[in-house]
């Protein structure tokens, strides 16, 4: 008996014409991990939702086809049927803790089942124990890595025997993927079934038995494993001429950021020169983000301090000419807010002619009356990087732009980002965990590690540093496998 | 098409009932891109999603409704803290914590009632808003749970619901307003405070602070309602 | 909130209603040298029960707020009584916050599903309570986007409206769609009745004795 067989399923969500999955079938045997992907919008949420029994309990659309779960017609059972079964780590982990206590968020899911306390107690210290975590930390103290711990111990604690996770290493740093790693080997080769939604193929693969990809709402088994991931983590050209290093034009020295007794950054020293294309790389969760925060002056510094340069008026005041720096978040939902994408793009541009051309540039005429929350994920980020560029900043931050992109939607952002960096000459600092946009993106790189700038130098300390993880993948991977076979 | 084919289809809250030829033609062009066999049914027979009543007055809340109508007092919450920074004149000046939750109070219930028009939901965000006030000020947490239910009244008797947006203005607009005569009642019969003294010796004072109070529940409103119709059309505030 | 808890608090309820009547005790009283004495006993109450911390926490606001208030009191009525009346107010609204403030929301939930509660009531009040720390960081969130898109001025109206207002609201739509996924795959269901109660809140003997105590000092209060 399956775990989970979907037989020709075809959905199309309420407010939708178009149909997200088309016919789709898969199936997930006990005692495998299983990869599921496919590019952005290509339906693998959908796909996920019907297996939880979201669809069509919480979200509601039109439907076809047969699903199983555990051998149970999922058209037959309800919603806490199905999640007797089916155990779901979703995304966004921070907006899924409603409690304040570790052992009362991992509990909840328990209670809501209707375990015994006894259970509940043996569950959570479980849980606890596979992910890493103490029962009475503070939930809203923990890091970003630990809160994903958190959210999928919470399903661990529940017991289900087929489990869903959703883009799981989307927060976790190399600890936490590994501790995630190991418990989820476990859980397979103890006849566990489970499910990975996941674009970072290359990440996965790894660990995954069976890889399935979507396409147009339609999935198919992958045969060709390393072929296929090989194609999807192929790395983008860089089409920018080498730069040389010009003046300088923000100076960090041994700067640090503290946050209560947590030190994220100490002695840092860094400068951005105009002209050049700065790679930030590192770890989940190392501080590249809050170093991006301190550089554009979004806040500063607990110690050492940061300097702006203008070739005409010297050191800059903290608030002058602020919109030299322009910052690209990961999360393009904080930075839209106009009614329609012209008038987006055209905020806050100086030249609105300048600005019309951008949006021409990123191909975004024919969205120019659409409003900016009614696009996909994939154009929204379009629509804020081309309204950043749009006011023409010396320094353009791209913090994390792969997060939630497919291969062709980051070539075609990152074509774009080059062109206007030929054309203007323009600074860009990327901060990345992403391989495929490294060399693209890359005149010189600074990794950061422990906190501080652990290296800097060419497009070779980039290489190096994605070599290092993918080895660093690769070991852990066969590290997991062998204790399992050892046990 | 499939005679038991409409089992499939899940509406929750609207039905469809437009099977025009339009939708015939949309309808035999899925069919094309799918393959040639027949589509099966998700549900067996005779089992279907739990649907709502389109038209009824009370509808039951899904988790859905409970989650967003909390976490919009959870933001009225928060932003109302500045409240915190008035406590020293709350029995004294009439109107002052009505003054300066003003816009809080009335900016997110429009939009929480916009997106869950259910009968109850102004009274569920006056609980889950009150929680906190529980312990700081008991009479406005009954206060705030009486104006609730008084609302939610004659939201069923004049509009049978919230269905139109007149209804949540309706209710949104008078919600913090209502308040003020409640604690003018209570600080006279209760506690004796300065506030009525002031409001008695200075009556224009206190109908100033009024009329800024009923201005800004109306403003916060229509500013509630504008941005739940951008949002609703731009679909990110679906039912 | 986190650091003032007690190891052993009173009965939620008991919490929530002795904070009710020392509000309506203290302000009924307010004008006799009673309500002085009845508040510090009661202050000394909690104090005894453990709350300590809280306790203290809520001396320098009780000293600054209640400064202001008479202050102000005092210039409006230039009466003597009417500005006592004000300070024993105050201190009773100080008084009134202190079970508030040690109580973990969770043990007021347990304590509501314990008595079989709605659940949708138990789930709304725990989002309500629980969510402060993540809208706060997306406010700020919101606040360092507008000044990245160069609408850094919030007194602007419109710039308010736009660059504020509408991304929490985009925000708070995402959160809640997430939150109410995972409540749900996690098995939570309005209608189940069968659902468990991990820590059991329990009326206790000292609960009973601390409900005595303070029944028997607000009467007191007002008969004399």
């Amino acid at each position: 008996m399956n775990a989970v067989r979907l037989s020709r399923i075809s959905f199309r969500y309420e407010e939708s014409r178009e149909r997200t999955l088309n016919g789709a079938d898969f199936e997930l045997n006990y005692g495998e991990i299983a990869l599921f992907s496919g590019a952005s919008g290509s339906g693998k949420s959908t796909l996920m939702s019907i297996i939880c029994g979201i669809i069509p309990h919480i979200t509601t659309g039109e439907i076809y086809g047969k699903a199983y779960i555990d051998g149970e017609d999922a058209g037959g059972m309800t919603m806490a049927q199905i999640n007797k079964k089916v155990g779901v780590v979703l995304q966004n982990a921070d907006a899924q803790i409603i409690q304040s206590i570790v052992e009362d968020e991992i509990a909840f899911g328990c209670e809501n089942f209707g375990m015994s306390r006894e259970d509940i107690a043996l569950n959570v210290g479980r849980a606890c124990d596979k992910m890493g975590l103490s029962p009475v930390w503070n939930t809203r103290t923990l890091s970003g890595g630990q809160k994903q711990r958190l959210i999928t111990a919470c399903t661990l604690a529940t017991g289900q025997k087929i489990i869903v996770l959703d883009e799981p290493l989307a927060n976790l740093d190399g600890e936490g993927a590994e501790i995630l790693a190991g418990a989820l080997r476990k859980l397979a080769s103890k006849g566990y079934a489970i499910l990975i939604i996941e674009h970072r193929v290359d990440k996965v693969a790894p660990y995954a038995d069976v890889i399935w990809h979507i396409e147009n709402g339609r999935t198919e088994r992958v045969t060709d494993k390393s072929g296929y991931v090989s194609q999807r983590v192929a790395r983008i050209l860089d089409i920018c001429a080498p730069s040389s290093a010009g003046e300088t034009l923000i100076r960090a020295e041994k700067v640090g950021f503290r946050v209560k007794d947590r030190m994220i950054l100490s002695d840092v020293d860094l400068e951005v020169y105009r002209g050049e294309r700065l790679l930030i790389l590192g770890e989940n969760g190392c501080g590249k983000t809050t170093l991006t925060r301190l550089l554009s002056g979004i806040c500063r510094p607990t110690s050492g301090r940061i300097e702006r340069f203008d070739s005409k008026r010297g050191i800059l005041g903290l608030r002058e000419k602020r919109h030299d720096i322009g910052v690209v978040y990961q999360n393009p939902n904080y930075q839209l807010f106009m009614p329609t994408v012209e008038k987006e793009i055209a905020f806050g541009a100086k030249d609105k002619a300048y600005a019309r051309e951008t949006m021409r540039l990123f191909g975004l005429e024919r969205l120019a009356d659409r409003h900016p929350q009614s696009l996909s994920e994939g154009q929204k980020r379009l629509v804020s990087v081309a309204a950043v560029c749009a006011s023409a900043p010396r320094v353009l931050i791209l913090d994390e732009p792969t997060v939630g992109q497919d291969h062709e939607n980051l070539r075609r952002l990152v074509t774009l980002v080059s062109e206007l960096h030929s054309r203007t000459g323009n600074s860009v600092i990327t901060v990345t965990h992403d391989a495929r946009c490294a060399d693209a993106l890359c005149d010189r790189a600074a990794v950061v590690a422990g906190g501080t700038i652990a290296m800097t130098g060419g497009k070779e300390v980039a290489d190096n540093f994605f070599k290092n993880t993918e080895k660093r993948d690769i070991m852990r991977f066969y590290t997991q496998k062998s204790k399992v076979k050892l046990r | 098409m499939k005679e038991n084919e409409k089992d499939n289809v899940v509406v929750n809250e609207k039905e469809d009932k437009t099977n025009t030829g339009t939708q015939i033609l949309k309808d035999i062009k899925d069919a094309e891109q799918t393959d040639d066999r027949a589509e099966e049914n998700f549900f067996p027979e005779g089992r279907t999603v739990e649907k709502c009543k389109e038209g009824a007055i009370f509808q039951p809340f899904r988790i859905k409704d409970i989650v967003f109508l909390a976490v919009m007092a959870a933001i009225t919450l928060l932003t109302s803290s500045v409240m915190m920074l008035v406590v020293p004149l709350l029995t004294t000046v009439f109107g002052i914590a009505q003054l300066v939750t003003g816009l809080q109070l009335s900016v997110f219930p429009a939009i929480a009632l916009s997106k869950v028009r259910k009968t109850g939901s102004l009274f569920l965000t006056a609980l889950f808003t009150g929680v906190i006030q529980l312990f700081m000020s008991p009479a406005m947490f009954v206060s705030n749970l009486v104006i609730g239910f008084i609302l939610e009244l004659l939201v069923i008797a004049i509009f049978r619901g919230y269905k139109s947006d007149k209804a949540v203005f309706f209710a949104v607009a008078l919600y913090n307003p209502l308040s003020l005569p409640f604690n003018y009642v209570y600080n006279k019969i209760i506690n004796e405070a300065a506030m009525t003294a002031v409001a008695e010796n200075a009556p224009w004072a206190a109908v100033g602070m009024a009329a800024a109070v009923c201005t800004l529940a109306v403003v916060g409103t229509l500013v509630g309602l504008k941005i739940a119709k951008e949002l609703k059309k731009a679909g990110v505030l679906k039912k | 909130m986190g650091t003032l808890k007690v190891k052993e608090p009173v009965y939620p309820l008991l919490s929530v209603l002795s904070s009710v009547t020392v509000l309506v005790f203290g302000l009924v009283t307010a004008k006799s040298v009673a309500a002085s004495v009845y508040l510090g006993g009661v202050w000394l109450l909690f104090l005894v029960f453990g709350y300590w911390k809280s306790c203290l926490a809520v001396l320098p606001f009780a000293i600054v707020a209640g400064g202001i208030f008479c202050g102000i009191t005092y210039a409006l009525s230039k009466d003597a009584t009417t500005t006592y009346a004000a300070a024993n107010r105050i201190v009773a609204v100080c008084v009134a916050v202190i079970p508030g403030l040690a109580l973990e929301p969770i043990a007021l939930i347990r304590n509501l599903s314990g008595l079989r509660a709605p659940r949708i009531v138990t789930l709304g009040m725990m989002i309500a309570l629980g969510f402060f720390p993540l809208l706060r960081s997306e406010t700020v969130r919101i606040r360092e986007a507008m000044i990245t898109r160069g609408a850094g001025n919030v007194f602007n109206p419109r710039i308010f409206h736009r660059a504020f207002l509408v991304p929490l609201v985009v925000r708070l739509v995402n959160i809640s769609d997430t939150l109410a996924l995972s409540v749900g795959t996690r098995g939570f269901d309005p209608k189940d009745k069968n659902y468990t109660v991990y820590r059991e809140v329990k009326f206790r003997l000292r609960d009973a004795i601390f409900a005595l105590l303070l029944v028997a000092g607000s009467v007191a209060a007002v008969v004399v």
